[in-house]
């Protein structure tokens, strides 16, 4: 064999192997705002995360084996009202901007009971349906790139959101998919700081081409709607 | 092979190499993380407590540090607790909050309290969120942190008291400070490198001043020096721009001298200083009491800020062992009330004049005190750091309650044994040696442990010849016991010197060992190995002094430099480790703490040093040998670890030889951190290892080519001194020391994985029969007792390996019986790397009735299948990966076939009832609100109206439905079913008698409720339907109208 093609031969050897070590090699130069856009690239764009006005989702949880059906209803940054049904008995909650209630028979609980308002102020970011991290300068939020932190055998992205005082959303993301895995939400009230973390995955893009986790912690969605009329009555104390 | 042809080699070598690589990566901490270690503590016995930091404004915030735990969070004054270093160093020299903004946390890494088993630091770490997050900011080289002050009018000001290294001379000593928050550092107080600072008060009311004390030390592995002429006490008033040194005759006390067959006081003319601690009280900062170490350590006062001082009377226990209890506080608003943590606890009402001991009321206080915090809002209300724990006193110090949930304990090995559950042994720092169960009904709590033997505890080993009745335990230096189970009786068996030995030099660790290629044979050592076949009643010398014999190396009584410290810690020339070959019981190994690894293939007749050897391959001479272990696949080959942290060298040293000592292979790895303590071989996979070393869990699974840190909810760097895989189990015990004892569970996986299947983007692990079983180790009612760790799982679960997270699609696992019915489907884990899913190993539970005023358990609960064969059918969005599963019976269960086959009848026939209870209702259900809407719209229409109630009564003979309170039971059709049902699905016997006849008559009365059903069917069908159809009511049944 020639020389210059053995040599040529022996460069790209080397290249291509120094791309799988590449590969490998865990590179941390990352923006908030890079790993933002990117995220919200794979969830259809800004425009299309901005025509949501309003969702309506339908899944199951599964206990056991036992399955649970669940309807959510959400108005976009107005209201959002989640039921439970099992066993024929339904239980809801309903958070608007100012208010909100639970009705958790289940429970014993045969009234309607108001919420707190700090668990109201605390499920308020909730009715942000493009969620907090999208446009978060202009909704009055900080975020800060925190590295990165395995979650589930994934070193994944990890943000930091100070929604205010007492509320910080810490989200991770993935760095293949980009998508969020898991948002962890801490937040203080009346002196007690709670903690709470909800996975998501199965992303799906719905034939008009708007992008849904499918699982948010245990519940699987089986049908999700955009933009359809939703009674308002839904968000009212009503059994 | 001429020059073009080797490079062609060499271009494919690269890239097979490359493919390798990146193969091996895929396999990396991630991979297994979902194994979590077990945390089993003990919380009853815990750890040396380092550094206590609470929040002044509020006092149930507090953040503890450990010798070897990291740091413990617990917002609710002790109630719980919860790691929040857990990625980072574990040993904790100083904690400081920000009382400005409690979220900001300063945490100094590197315990100052300098014993010979002291671990070391990594520098200075900041949170601003609490301890969510931490950042280093800097003093990486201090290896000690033993104070941080926060300037309180400006909370950017911190001054870091660093002691420095403590196994060498260092220009890292000093004391540093930063004005920008800890983005910057300033040394502002350096003597020299043998000279670190040891303390640092700051006058509240003008931060400027600043009283410091250096502090001389050194430590050696077989002699420690506390004191020097760089030991001081310095002032400032221009917050540390400037010194000036307290002169040392300031603190020469009167030494207590033997005159003329009379005590009297001389003035003492040598006025070298060590360690000195010193504190201010902040309700009047110029009075301060400073513990000043010399040749007479002493306490002493100041009212002028420092300026002069003057000596007080004072206990053995305020002056006690300078070096290592540097601890004092006066009460936050009360300056004559004064704490002196130490080996117990003293306490003034004067000032530091006199002082009284804690009671023991409450409780014992464990001994050896090294923190303090007092809440500033509420005084009565202490916390206390010692070597066994946190107290907490809630009366000044009088009484004190132990935290019994933080799990610190230091252990430097662990042993098990083969019981049902195995059991785990081991020795803690300070506090003995104690057994413990691997898991316990409802979990393994504080007093599921027992305490076995006294002493400092280090190695401790069940005798496997008499079914575990003996223990073999020790204490320091030597002292060792045959301990009987039974009675807790123990005798002491240590070998004693005759007229054929030296003066017998014991490592204060010393090796206590039951053979690995025959159990009968129990091992001793000290420079000499000693061998006993009759579990220690006689001992035979089989080996000469193995060591170096070093005699410079053997003043061990004139250690401690001004306080003399000799309590075998510094002992040295002493055999640290002994092996026999699992293959060969002739094979015998010895390693020392300098340097040596001596072997004999004879039963010890003849001994060989292959020290010389192991120099070749990188490993510094007279490194200490801290593990052998002989390879259970092939008699030539053995690992060996060391470590040289006593000479300022953390690296990590492993090495292999393959032919019995002659070479040596060093094995290195780019992940390694921190010195070795342990490698392990796996007991099936020769392929498989595991490295503990003082900064964390190292896995290789392809014979240390490669490695990884384990990271399955283990500590980032935690310290782990020993490693055992349970035979039976598969389990891996790790002996941590800060974190307690540690349990992966059945390490199989880790053991079959290969780059193989890491290649696949999907993979079903084979499985092995899963044995029928209604769990093990139930419990009642939840614990009340401390620390309470978790069992393990009781069903081997269903694991697939994933090369990726699947973030797009729908992860789903379906079990189908032999006949492809759907037997459960259940919710699946998708992460990257290994997956382990349960199958409960029973059916999908039915539907029971609804619509009534509670839910039933009824649905929730589903019977066991019967033995077979299934199908694990795993479906990721629209692909399907099966594997197949053979389900059996425990062989040990006593129902028979025969039970199984009548349990699992009945349980079926219960189902049943509720399904057809179910559909029952269902249809009730929608007839009762058809004909309520009717109502509710023709309120005239009385005979609708009775027809109506004739269905809700009926409805209500079938399940509850009123339920006016939690406590108001109503037990009709539906609750009976489940009552039964579930008492036959969860008993591990056939149904009784009573029970079947009980399931005939619900049978029966289902009947009946089917035909009365029917009645009002009929009913509805030929008359009410019409009625409400002709109203113009909504025939869309069941849709409430809005």
């Amino acid at each position: 064999m020639k020389l210059p093609v053995l040599l040529s031969l022996v460069v790209a050897t080397s290249v291509v192997s120094m791309g799988f070590v590449r590969i490998a090699i865990n590179d941390d130069k990352h923006t908030a705002d890079e790993i933002i856009n990117n995220y919200i690239t794979v969830m259809g764009g800004a425009q299309k995360l901005a025509s949501i006005n309003n969702v309506y989702m339908e899944g199951e949880i599964n206990i056991n084996g036992s399955k649970r059906i669940t309807k959510k209803w959400m108005v976009n940054k107005k209201a959002m009202r989640t039921e439970t049904t099992f066993s024929g008995i339904t239980s809801f909650s309903i958070v608007r901007q100012d208010s909100g209630w639970n009705y958790l028979p289940t429970r014993g609980r045969k009234s309607i009971e108001p919420m707190t308002a700090s668990s109201v102020a605390s499920n308020r970011p909730n009715l942000d349906i493009e969620g907090p991290l999208v446009n978060y300068k202009t909704k009055g939020y900080t975020v800060k790139y925190m590295g990165t932190d395995e979650i589930e055998g994934t070193e994944a992205y990890k943000l930091e959101e100070k929604i205010n005082d007492s509320l910080t959303k810490t989200y991770y993301v993935d760095p293949d998919s980009h998508y969020i895995m898991r948002v962890r939400t801490k937040s203080s009230m009346g002196g007690r700081v709670s903690i709470s973390a909800t996975d998501l995955s199965n992303y799906t893009k719905t034939a008009d081409g708007y992008v849904f986790p499918m699982e948010i912690g245990n519940v699987k969605y089986t049908l999700v709607k955009v933009n359809t009329e939703i009674n308002d009555n839904l968000f009212k104390p009503i059994k | 092979m001429n020059k073009k042809n080797l490079l062609l080699v060499f271009s494919f070598s690269l890239l097979v190499f490359n493919f390798s690589l990146s193969e091996a990566q895929q396999i990396n901490s991630y991979t297994f993380s979902i194994m979590e270690a077990r945390w089993l503590g003990p919380g009853t016995m815990s750890g040396r407590i380092t550094s206590i930091g609470g929040v002044d404004k509020e006092g149930k915030t507090l953040y503890i540090g450990t010798a070897g735990g990291g740091v413990w969070k617990t917002t609710n004054a002790g109630a719980s607790f919860k790691p929040v270093f857990d990625k980072y160093c574990m040993s904790i020299g100083a904690i400081a909050i920000d009382q400005k903004d409690m979220n900001t946390v300063y945490v100094g890494s590197g315990e100052s309290n300098m014993r010979n088993s002291v671990s070391y630091g990594d520098g200075l770490y900041k949170t601003t969120d609490g301890g969510d997050n931490w950042e280093k900011i800097g003093l990486d080289s201090t290896e000690h942190i033993s104070k941080i002050l926060i300037d309180p009018t400006n909370n950017k000001t911190i001054y870091v008291a660093a002691p420095g290294p403590l196994w060498c001379d260092s220009k890292s000593r000093g004391l540093y400070k930063s004005t920008d928050g800890g983005q910057t550092w300033d040394k502002i107080l350096y003597i020299d490198n043998k000279t670190g600072c040891a303390d640092i008060v700051m006058n509240p009311n003008n931060p400027d001043i600043l009283i410091a004390t250096t502090w001389q030390f050194r430590r050696y592995p077989y002699a420690f020096n506390s004191g020097g002429p760089g030991s001081a006490m310095y002032k400032s008033t221009d917050g540390g721009n400037h010194w000036r040194k307290i002169p040392n005759k300031s603190f020469l006390g009167d030494s207590l001298v033997m005159r003329d067959g009379a005590q009297v006081y001389v003035k003492r003319k040598d006025s070298t200083l060590g360690r000195i601690a010193v504190t201010l009280s902040p309700s009047n900062p110029d009075h301060l009491l400073a513990i000043v170490e010399a040749k007479d350590t002493k306490l002493f006062v100041s009212f002028d800020g420092g300026e002069t001082w003057s000596k007080q009377a004072a206990t053995q226990n305020v002056e006690a062992r300078p070096f290592y209890f540097s601890c004092m506080a006066f009460d936050p608003k009360d300056d004559k009330r004064v704490y002196r943590p130490s080996f117990g606890l003293s306490i003034s009402d004067d000032g530091g004049r006199s002082f009284t001991d804690a009671s023991n009321e409450g409780g014992w206080l464990h001994s050896d005190h090294h923190a303090i915090w007092i809440n500033p809002m509420y005084t009565n209300q202490i916390w206390l750091g010692t070597d066994g724990g946190v107290f907490l006193s809630n009366d000044r110090g009088i009484t004190w309650t132990f935290i019994a949930n933080l799990p610190v304990g230091q252990f430097y090995h662990v042993q098990y044994d083969n019981k049902e559950p195995y059991n785990v042994y081991g020795g803690l720092q300070d506090n003995g040696s104690w057994v413990g169960p691997s898991q316990w009904y409802g979990g393994v709590s504080n007093g599921d442990w027992r305490a076995l033997y006294g002493g400092d505890g280090f190695w401790v080993q069940p005798d496997p010849t008499d079914t575990f009745r003996s223990v073999y335990a020790e204490a320091q230096g030597g002292e060792a016991g045959r301990v009987d189970t039974k009675t807790g009786l123990s005798i002491n068996i240590a070998p004693t010197q005759t007229d054929k030995e030296d003066k017998l030099r014991w490592n204060w660790n010393s090796p206590i060992y039951i053979g690995a290629g025959n159990p009968h044979n129990l091992y001793m050592s000290c420079q000499y190995l000693y061998k006993s076949t009759n579990q220690g009643h006689t001992w035979a010398r089989i080996s000469p002094d193995l060591t170096t014999n070093d005699k410079s190396k053997q003043k061990q009584e004139e250690s401690g430099g001004l306080s003399a410290d000799n309590t075998a810690a510094e002992n040295y020339c002493t055999i640290f480790t002994v092996a026999e070959s699992p293959l060969d019981e002739n094979y015998i190994y010895a390693g020392t703490d300098d340097g040596n690894i001596q072997i004999t293939t004879d039963a010890g007749k003849t001994w060989k040093n292959v020290a010389e050897n192991i120099w070749k391959c990188g490993i510094p001479k007279h490194a200490w040998v801290s593990s052998i272990e002989p390879s259970r696949f092939d008699k030539n080959t053995l690992y060996a670890t060391f470590e040289n942290h006593m000479y300022g060298d953390f690296k990590t040293y492993l090495a292999k030889s393959t032919d019995l000592g002659k070479t040596w292979k060093r094995i290195e790895s780019t992940e390694f951190t921190g010195f070795a303590h342990k490698i392990r071989e796996d007991l099936v996979n020769k392929d498989l290892m595991f490295l503990g070393t003082e900064h964390g869990l190292f896995c290789t699974i392809d014979g240390g080519a490669s490695w990884f840190r384990m990271k399955n909810h283990i500590p980032d760097y935690c310290m782990v001194r020993d490693i055992q895989i349970q035979p039976r189990t598969n389990d891996l015990i790790l002996a941590t020391h800060g974190r307690g004892i540690m349990i992966v569970d059945n390490i199989t996986p880790i053991r079959n994985m290969t780059k193989d299947i890491a290649g696949n983007d999907v993979y079903m692990i084979p499985m092995k029969p899963i044995k029928l079983t209604f769990g093990n180790y139930e419990g009642g009612f939840p614990e009340h007792d401390g620390w309470v760790a978790d069992n393990a799982d009781q069903i081997p679960p269903i694991e697939y390996y994933l090369k990726s997270r699947v973030m797009s699609s729908d992860v789903t696992l379906k079990i189908y019986d032999s006949k492809g019915n759907l037997v459960k489907e259940i919710p699946a884990e998708k992460r990257k790397g290994l997956n382990m899913v349960t199958w409960d190993l029973r059916m999908k539970p039915p539907k029971t009735a609804g619509g009534g005023s509670k839910v039933d358990q009824g649905g929730f609960i589903a019977p066991m299948v019967l033995p077979g064969d299934y199908t694990a059918k795993l479906f990721i969005g629209d692909k399907e990966y099966d594997e197949q599963l053979k389900v059996i019976a425990d062989p040990n269960d006593k129902m028979s076939d025969a039970d199984r086959q009548a349990q699992y009848d009945a349980a079926m026939k219960c189902m049943q009832m509720h399904e057809e209870l179910a559909t029952l209702v269902d249809h009730l259900n929608t007839v009762i609100d058809s004909v309520k809407n009717y109502v509710d719209n023709n309120k005239g229409n009385k005979k609708a109206a009775a027809f109506l109630d004739s269905l809700k009564t009926f409805k209500g003979t079938l399940m509850a439905v009123k339920q006016t309170s939690l406590f108001a039971d109503e037990e009709r059709l539906r609750e009976k079913i489940t009552k039964v049902y579930v008492a036959v699905c969860y008993q591990d016997a056939p149904p009784t008698n009573l029970q079947l006849e009980n399931v005939s008559l619900l049978k029966t009365n289902l009947a009946k409720a089917d035909d009365k059903d029917k009645a009002l069917m009929t009913d509805y069908y030929e008359k009410w339907r019409k009625v409400i159809e002709g109203g113009g009511y909504n025939s869309n049944i069941g849709v409430p109208k809005h």
